[in-house]
């Protein structure tokens, strides 16, 4: 782009709004006419201005004017000089009109609300087929116990890590992209008298930059606004030292070794939330970093799949704790009644899993396929094993993620 | 015979001698753009209702600040965006935040600039467009979306805007650049995908 483009261009806002003086009016218009890069460029700008003029209004809800009266009444406003009691009775009937017309506004469009509720709603960036209904949710994360407001205890490294993502809503590539970007160009750190989650490093002067708010490991409060942002919002909070995510030990473990942990970190906790799962992390020596999950087994292996491939194109791997019992991967594998072909072929290797302390190998090889006769027989092992308690089906399963930074000499 | 309208300079004088009829009509003939504006900023319903209601109570406490040199949507707008940055404050420190629910009907209502029969392409399409739209905006830092909106959506003119703002009208015009320019290099992906 020519100097010359670049300095209409920087009128391209003025001129989309007639805001420009005529001389320069007649300047860009005899530039565009000579230069098709700087037309299609507008165009872009055009379409820009366009596609937000044209969101869809969201009128005030059914009641508002009623909600607002409900909160000023009794108030005392003080014009110039004198103090008035505001009598809000006299509002009422106005506000009762009022309701009377939203009322019938919205049963005008409860047919279209009712036919838009029936369609199913796909969940953002969610394989459909990985999150079944009533399974993950998005919801699961607003039912997550309570963050402890008051601080943890002295010296607990737990933290609590939410991420609130602007980034939902964009493609899943862009999104991984940008979330790629975050994690490499962020850094937590703490003010306040509190302690760094991750070793204190820079926050980049970008516009990219992600905003962290944060509470200290002593009851101290502390708070990192990095200039910029608005990729992703973190917010991080510690939580009192035997926090309910933690209260059973994990029964599988994942690794992931990347070169950045901490875009690592960030992109599993997206993943993690996106899963409307919440996530507990604790930082260790060093670069490396414990997520902690606690996942319904409705989906399971999707979401371990997915988690496994954040890690691409380094090294992960999967193993069970000594913590793991049989009955549970029992209750896995019987949970996926709605698709027991796919089970039978994740079944072969949940079998093996059962043995506690084994490793599970990399996730994202290609498995083999079991000989018929083999299934069928584990089919039937399986199905003679299987807990028929309900309740078991319903228990989460503990995962642990381990995230580390590859071995300095197998770099 | 026409009645007359009162106008809002009459209205806020009225409330402020004590009539508070006259601060309910002002509730009224501004709270679906108010809420619009907020809603847009903050994205999620439940949050917007809150705030909204907020921006009214502090305009009604406020009341007899206002001087009646600007207007008083422009006033009104400038009580919005304090009341917003407060909430941004506010949830980046102490909330726990969902993920967002994308798209139209995140409150179970449906878009509301609908009608007649829609191919049911074509409504799915609109919807992936108004969610990728707003999660374009939602990418923006707080300063260039809340021009972008105030502007774009709200239809502010650039001297209301540097009233509302509080910032010279040269800021203005530069800081809507900004954020135009950095949504349209946000949105260019979608557009490729969708041209």
């Amino acid at each position: 782009m020519s100097t010359e483009c670049q300095k209409h261009r920087e009128r391209f806002s003025e001129y989309l709004d007639g805001e420009l003086g005529e001389a320069e009016r007649a300047a860009l218009e005899a530039h565009l006419e000579d230069c098709a890069l700087c037309r299609a460029e507008l165009d872009m700008w055009q379409r820009t201005v366009r596609a937000v003029s044209e969101l869809p209004f969201r009128n005030a809800p059914e009641g508002f004017a009623g909600r607002v009266f409900e909160r000023v009444r009794g108030q005392r406003i003080v014009p110039g000089r004198r103090k008035l009691v505001v009598l809000w009775t006299r509002v009422l009937p106005v506000a009762a009109m009022f309701l009377v017309v939203v009322g019938l506004t919205l049963m005008l469009n409860r047919e279209a609300l009712l036919k838009h509720a029936e369609e199913p709603e796909p969940l953002a960036m969610a394989e459909p087929e990985e999150i079944p209904a009533g399974g993950f949710g998005t919801r699961a994360l607003e039912s997550a116990p309570a963050v402890d407001e008051e601080g943890a205890a002295a010296g607990e490294a737990l933290g609590r890590f939410y991420l609130r993502d602007e980034l939902l809503g964009t493609e899943l590539d862009e999104a991984r992209r940008a979330e790629a970007a975050l994690g490499e160009r962020t850094r937590l750190s703490a003010g306040g008298g509190g302690r760094a989650a991750v070793p204190p490093a820079h926050a980049a002067a970008s516009e990219e930059t992600a905003a962290f708010a944060w509470r200290g490991t002593e009851g101290a409060t502390g708070e990192l606004e990095a200039p910029g942002r608005k990729q992703a919002n973190l917010v991080f909070q510690q939580v009192a030292a035997e926090p309910p995510l933690l209260r059973r030990p994990p029964q599988q473990v994942l690794t992931l070794i990347g070169e950045d942990p901490t875009g690592l970190l960030l992109r599993t906790v997206v993943t993690a939330n996106r899963y409307g799962l919440p996530a507990s992390f604790e930082v260790v020596e060093g670069d490396g970093m414990n997520v902690y999950l606690e996942a319904p087994q409705d989906g399971y292996d999707g979401l371990l799949r997915e988690l496994a491939g954040l890690a691409a194109p380094q090294s992960q791997a999967l193993s069970n704790t000594l913590h793991a019992k049989d009955d549970y991967f029992q209750a896995v594998l019987i949970d996926y009644e709605n698709r027991r072909n796919e089970a039978l072929e994740e079944l072969r290797g949940l079998m093996r899993a059962r043995e506690p302390g084994r490793a599970l190998g990399v996730l994202d090889q290609p498995r083999a396929v079991p000989a018929e006769d083999a299934r069928t027989d584990e089919k039937a092992e399986a199905e003679e094993a299987a807990p028929k308690e309900v309740d078991k089906l319903a228990m989460p399963i503990m995962l642990q993620i381990v995230i580390s930074r590859p071995a300095r000499e197998t770099q | 015979m026409v009645e007359a309208v009162p106008s809002d300079a009459a209205l806020v004088h009225r409330a402020r001698e004590g009539d508070v009829e006259a601060f309910g009509q002002l509730v009224e003939r501004h709270q679906d753009y108010m809420y619009n504006a907020v809603f847009h900023l903050v994205r999620r319903e439940e949050d917007a209702e809150d705030v909204a209601q907020e921006v009214f109570v502090r305009a009604y406490e406020n009341l007899t600040r206002f001087q009646g040199r600007a207007k008083f949507t422009t006033w009104l707008y400038g009580i919005m965006l304090n009341t917003v940055r407060s909430f941004w404050r506010r949830s980046s420190r102490h909330s726990v935040l969902s993920i967002d629910v994308p798209s139209d009907g995140q409150d179970g209502r449906p878009p509301e600039i609908e009608s007649g029969v829609e191919d049911p392409a074509d409504a799915t399409m609109r919807r992936e467009h108004v969610r990728m739209v707003r999660a374009g905006i939602a990418r923006l830092d707080d300063q260039l979306r809340e021009i972008i909106v105030l502007r774009d959506i709200q239809g502010l003119t650039y001297g209301d805007l540097a009233d509302a703002l509080d910032v010279p009208e040269g800021t203005v015009k530069s800081r809507l650049f900004r954020a135009r320019r950095e949504l349209r290099r946000v949105l260019e992906p979608y557009y490729d995908g969708v041209s």
